[in-house]
């Protein structure tokens, strides 16, 4: 390819990758971390009693528990079974969740507010649901443009397969860490740029088809890939869940079921859904169906289904690195981790070719650690109050970038700095408020990785410090 | 399963292997045994893990195994002589209303662009409505990235916005007046 190419591409590569480089570094770090998001739903209640399965009769006395306590209007109700990732029973509807016992005695009502202040600022940045989906979505392709972009732009691709040149004026080495990341890990890249498109794209494809050729039937368009609930006419009744449960083990043995769910509650609609994961498959589930008697439906045939809908199906774990437990799980993270490091490389690639502009500098710096250090503050904050976690984390980071702007000591050293003190005191408060528990699997499995990080960036911060001076 | 996973790493390894001694003497012969031992691993991967997983682990792992190559050929660079002046980043009202109109394009424009097309050339495959839609959402994204690619690489952005508005009214027409499934 000649110059003018490289250099056009590289042009294209600057701007997606400058301009939009808070949407997407915050995106990135928070689905590197949303990864684990089932563990950190453990972290945050780690005293919630643990188990490997559960019997059919322990599910109908939890639900049957539940459902006596909370006979409010709903239209669902579900159960999330020890098999699902996260190694507890839950009951719930439309508005309250409870963990319940191996006995199926309720206990503690569920809080993971943090880990859905996480979630939802993956999926959404915190926006209205419907346009930061779209936004998010948007960025999902613009780092599949960075990926078409940066190769295109790479001169010396093959020359430079292996190099790392490190210290210097650290501009090199920032280039090469971000080239290396950029070729090696371009598939684990273009994965989740297509991934993550789809979560944003496939409302707006919906409802462009549904109107195209659906009369803005939007049920009937989804129904083209999702199955769409059987039609049902039956007497209103409680439904029989130990029935349904009691059925899985003859109708699918080896597949792990999710969670069950009974859809159109107190109609005569009304059914009973479980989905189990299906062994060595990306798709989310297969769903089995059952009346409100708990007798057996059918699938919602999504396992052995139409190629195209097991590929929109498997969006969901793609995505997110959810399919074959902890091992794909720690591949996603470190990959995260690396395409993160990629955001933050490019940008300061940009910044040391303007010879470091120091306001711009500093911003940058306070964008990146100083998030980590909001995300800390506002897990802290969550543990003692119930001050909405949305508005916290955003009101910190952008007192961090207001300080960035007003303090000129504030380099990226002392965010560094800043953002391990932070994780620091989440780890101290989190033992003062769990006590003994913070020592349990749930809490350490989480608190170990803090504790690294935090020790990382704690001595990274010393040592350029040292460097500065 | 176990002893499986092993062999498809050890495969993943030797590809990295041949990868960097093609690159170490400059070698194609080593470096189409790579490309050989890298189709291997996928396949290892995939008899190993099914081919669902094995495809993602056999693209992705090389990702993180690369490392310890790239590590063993680092090189300490001595300290700059001299830090240079920070250069002054332009907010002039033309430039910031030049990225406003850059972000309106890239985000709103190439979005409608790109949904229009993929969905216009993925009604016309042989394929059922599944199939269709699924190969849609794969392929928006990519469109959208070669489309961004393109804006930006031509010199006169009123032309490629004028090309997008194009291929929107052709594709918009084709989608209304051509029948589908």
């Amino acid at each position: 390819m000649d110059k003018i190419t490289k250099q056009n591409a590289l042009n294209g590569h600057t701007w997606i990758g400058v301009f939009l480089s808070v949407g997407l570094y915050l995106v990135c770090l928070s689905g590197t971390l949303a990864v684990f998001y089932q563990e950190f739903e453990r972290w945050e209640q780690p005293e919630i009693t643990e188990m490997q399965d559960v019997s059919p009769d322990v599910v109908e006395r939890a639900m049957g528990q539940f459902m006596a306590a909370h006979p409010q209007e709903t239209d669902h109700f579900y159960v999330v079974f020890p098999t699902s990732g996260i190694p507890r029973l839950v009951v719930e509807n439309d508005h309250a969740a409870y963990f319940a016992d191996q006995e199926g005695n309720l206990i503690d009502e569920e809080n993971v507010k943090f880990t859905n202040m996480l979630v939802d600022l993956h999926l959404y940045l915190n926006l209205p649901a419907s346009w930061g989906m779209i936004l998010v979505g948007a960025l999902g392709a613009m780092i599949c443009g960075l990926v078409i972009t940066g190769i295109i732009a790479h001169k010396r691709i093959s020359k430079d397969a292996f190099k790392l040149r490190r210290k210097g004026s650290g501009q090199q080495a920032q280039t090469d860490l971000h080239n290396r990341i950029g070729l090696w890990a371009a598939p684990f890249h273009l994965i989740i740029g297509v991934t993550g498109a789809y979560f944003g794209m496939a409302g707006v494809l919906l409802t462009l088809v549904s109107q195209l050729y659906f009369d803005g039937d939007r049920d009937a368009a989804t129904a083209q890939i999702f199955t769409p609930d059987p039609v049902l006419e039956q007497t209103i009744d409680v439904p029989d869940i130990k029935k349904a449960v009691d059925q899985m083990a003859t109708l699918a043995p080896d597949h792990q079921p999710i969670f069950l769910a009974v859809h159109e509650v107190n109609s005569s609609d009304q059914f009973i859904e479980i989905f189990a994961k299906v062994p060595g498959k990306l798709i989310y589930s297969e769903n089995y169906r059952f009346d409100t008697k708990g007798n057996y439906l059918g699938t919602a045939g999504y396992e052995n289904g139409n190629w195209g809908k097991q590929a929109v199906y498997a969006m969901y774990r793609l995505h997110f690195g959810d399919f074959a437990g902890i091992p794909s799980k720690l591949l996603y993270f470190v990959l995260g981790i690396m395409l993160t490091v990629l955001c933050i490389s490019g940008v300061e690639i940009w910044l040391a070719k303007k010879a470091n502009p120091p306001v711009l500098s500093r911003l940058w710096a306070a964008t990146v650690w100083g998030s980590i250090a909001a995300l800390a503050i506002t897990a802290i904050v969550d543990l003692f109050t119930t001050l909405p976690l949305v508005a916290v984390f955003w009101l910190l980071l952008a007192l961090c970038c207001i300080c960035a702007m007003t303090l000129p000591t504030m380099t990226k050293p002392r965010w560094q700095q800043l953002s391990g003190v932070s994780v620091i005191a989440l780890l101290a408060c989190y033992t003062l408020y769990h006590g003994s528990d913070a020592f349990n699997l749930p809490a350490l499995q989480i608190n170990l990785l803090l504790l690294g990080f935090a020790g990382w960036v704690m001595w990274r911060g010393h040592t350029l410090l040292k460097r500065q001076r | 399963m176990i002893m499986t996973v092993c062999i498809a790493l050890a495969g993943t390894l030797l590809s990295l292997g041949l990868f960097y001694q093609s690159w170490k003497v400059q070698s194609l012969g080593f470096l189409w045994g790579g490309v050989g031992a890298f189709l291997v691993s996928v396949c290892l991967w995939s008899v190993s893990q099914g081919w669902e997983f094995g495809v993602v682990y056999g693209l992705c792992i090389p990702g993180v195994l690369v490392w310890p190559f790239i590590l063993q050929n680092q090189v300490l660079l001595r300290g700059p002589n001299q830090m240079p002046t920070p250069r002054p980043v332009d907010f002039s009202r033309q430039r910031v209303l030049s990225h406003l109109g850059h972000y309106g394009v890239s985000l709103v424009l190439l979005m409608i662009t790109s949904v229009l097309l993929s969905l216009t050339v993925s009604l016309r495959l042989p394929f059922t409505i599944q199939g269709q839609l699924a190969t849609c959402i794969i392929l928006i994204p990519l469109v959208w990235g070669g489309l961004l690619y393109h804006y930006f690489a031509v010199k006169s952005k009123p032309k490629a916005v004028a090309l997008n508005l194009v291929v929107i009214a052709v594709c918009a027409l084709c989608l209304l007046f051509l029948p589908a499934f």
